[in-house]
C-alpha cells in the first residue's frame, strides 16, 4: 500500500485517467480512510477549476 | 505538426507568428508580470526563431520550441544561466512522518474550509498572488501544465527536464501553492 507522501503525488495521473485499475481502486479505499488525502485532492481540483474558468474565458 | 514541419517556407513564417502570438503573450505577461516587458519578449522570441527557423527540427510541437525559445530569452535578460535559477525547493518537508504519512499537526491546518468562504473573483487574487510567489521553474510548469494544459511531454522538452522530473516539479509547485494559499487565507 502506497504512503500518504505517495499518494498525493498521483494526481495527475488520476486526473489524466492514466492510472492503472488496480490504482484506482487503491486510491478510493485510501480517501475512505485518509481524511488528509481526501481534502487535498479537493481543495486542488476547486483550486484548478478556479483558473480553469478564467483561463479558458480569457482565451476565447 | 505537418505544417509546423514545412516552415522553411519563408512565406508561412509570417502565418507561424501570427498564429502563436496569442499563447506567447500570456506566457510572457506571465514569466514578466509586466505588460510592456512581454510585449518586447514575444518579439524577441520571434526574432530568434526568425534567425535560425531550421534550428527547429519538428521533433516536438512548433509552440513547444517557442515557448523553449523564450524561456531562454527571458533568462538571458535576467543575466543568469538556466541552472542556476532552479530551485530544489521542497515544500513538503515537516509534512509527513518517516513512513510517508500525514503528520497529524502540520497536515490538521488544512482541515480547514479552503477557498469556500470567498467570493470567486477574491479567490483567484489569492490563488495568482500566492502562484507569483512560488520558484520560478515550479511557476512555469504549473503555467504550461494547468493554464495553458500542454501535454506533460511537451512541458518538459519546453522546460529541458525528464517527465519524471517534471511530475516531481509539479507535484511540488501544488503543494506550495496550496499551502501558501492556506497561511494567506
Amino acid at each position: 500500500m502506497r504512503s500518504c507522501d505517495e499518494i498525493i503525488k498521483l494526481f495527475d495521473e488520476r486526473r489524466d485517467k492514466t492510472l492503472p485499475l488496480m490504482t484506482r481502486v487503491e486510491l478510493r479505499i485510501h480517501f475512505l480512510f485518509c481524511k488528509h488525502c481526501r481534502k487535498y485532492y479537493e481543495d486542488m481540483e476547486k483550486m484548478l477549476s478556479l483558473l480553469s474558468i478564467k483561463y479558458t474565458a480569457e482565451k476565447k | 505538426m505537418s505544417d509546423d514541419k514545412n516552415i522553411l517556407d519563408f512565406n508561412k513564417l509570417e502565418e507561424i507568428c501570427r498564429r502563436h502570438t496569442a499563447q506567447l503573450k500570456r506566457f510572457a505577461l506571465y514569466l514578466t508580470r509586466d505588460s510592456e516587458e512581454a510585449a518586447d519578449l514575444v518579439q524577441e522570441t520571434f526574432a530568434q526563431f526568425l534567425k535560425r527557423p531550421d534550428a527547429y527540427d519538428g521533433s516536438s510541437a512548433l509552440s513547444t520550441w517557442l515557448h523553449k525559445i523564450m524561456q531562454y530569452q527571458y533568462y538571458n535578460r535576467l543575466r543568469k544561466p538556466a541552472a542556476q535559477l532552479e530551485e530544489s525547493y521542497d515544500p513538503t518537508g515537516g509534512f509527513f512522518d518517516d513512513k510517508g504519512m500525514w503528520d497529524e499537526n502540520a497536515a490538521e491546518r488544512f482541515q480547514k474550509p479552503f477557498l469556500d468562504a470567498l467570493e470567486a473573483k477574491e479567490a483567484l487574487e489569492i490563488v495568482e498572488k500566492c502562484l507569483k510567489e512560488l520558484p520560478h521553474q515550479q511557476r512555469t510548469a504549473f503555467y504550461l501544465k494547468y493554464i495553458e494544459q500542454m501535454e506533460n511531454s511537451e512541458i518538459a522538452k519546453a522546460l529541458d527536464v525528464t517527465e519524471g522530473n517534471l511530475r516531481i516539479i509539479l507535484h511540488r509547485a501544488r503543494f506550495a501553492l496550496r499551502t501558501k494559499i492556506a497561511e494567506t487565507e
